[in-house]
């Protein structure tokens, strides 16, 4: 099923008249930020060995890497991408020690 | 000002894009899924694309890579946008004919660089197409 495209701008038009855009979009990456620092931190190494969840930990930097450098979130963003590709390779007997080295870089930035 | 279409299936980068293309005056539709995508961009034609690499429905390879046999679109500029950080990705989009890749987190002072000059690039290329057809 396909999905419907963005109202920004309807298939046909060019002329896309955003309603709110800086504060409504600053408040959706807030809670996109919220949502998955408090995921990673909650993340335990049990966790790690749940295939479900941990593809949820990855959806969920993938989606924050993508925007964080829009929002003045460079270095945060870098660093939930490149923890990504890492997890994504590293065998799971592997994952846990990276989750933990994750979070220690975001507790650095302060972001939790 | 350039009509610019939007790839993208991330609803939050896709406004956040869109407004940064809008603010430099551009003109910006979104999709957001593969199959609607080759289908818009036949039916509006746009100037340039911006096309995120993983999308639901299709992947932005794929939807590169039949632009660029379709008889009247295929010198289309595409700038490839993806999350992916692998050097293979970039090989592969680039091969299939992306003009540019850029990797997200993107900067959005480069991201409209990069597009300007795409844009600027094709515009040379109609001109001295013009000169040719006229010359000859």
């Amino acid at each position: 099923m396909s999905q419907p495209s963005h109202n920004l701008a309807s298939p046909g038009s060019w002329a896309p008249a955003p309603a709110a855009p800086g504060s409504n979009l600053v408040a959706r990456f807030e809670e996109r930020r919220r949502d998955t620092m408090q995921l990673l931190e909650a993340f335990s190494a049990a966790d790690c060995h749940d295939e479900a969840r941990f593809a949820e930990l990855l959806h969920r930097l993938h989606k924050f890497a993508g925007v964080a450098g829009l929002f003045g979130e460079r270095v945060l963003g870098e660093l939930a991408a490149r923890a990504e590709l890492e997890l994504r390779e590293a065998a799971p007997a592997e994952r846990a020690e990276r989750v933990m080295a994750l979070k220690s870089a975001v507790r650095v930035q302060g972001a939790v | 000002m350039a009509r610019v279409l939007l790839v993208e299936d991330d609803e939050l980068l896709a406004e956040m894009l869109a407004n940064v293309l809008m603010d430099a005056g551009h003109a910006v539709g979104v999709i957001a899924n593969g199959e609607d995508a080759l289908r818009s961009i036949v039916a509006r034609q746009p100037d340039l694309v911006v096309l995120d690499g993983h999308l639901p429905g299709m992947h932005g390879v794929n939807i590169l890579e039949q632009l660029r046999l379709h008889p009247e679109l295929w010198r289309m500029p595409v700038l490839m946008l993806t999350a992916s950080t692998g050097r293979l990705d970039e090989q592969i989009a680039l091969h299939a004919g992306a003009n540019a890749y850029l990797r997200k987190p993107c900067d959005p002072d480069y991201l409209l660089f990069r597009v300007d000059d795409m844009l600027a690039f094709r515009s040379q290329l109609d001109d001295s197409r013009r000169v040719e057809r006229r010359v000859f």
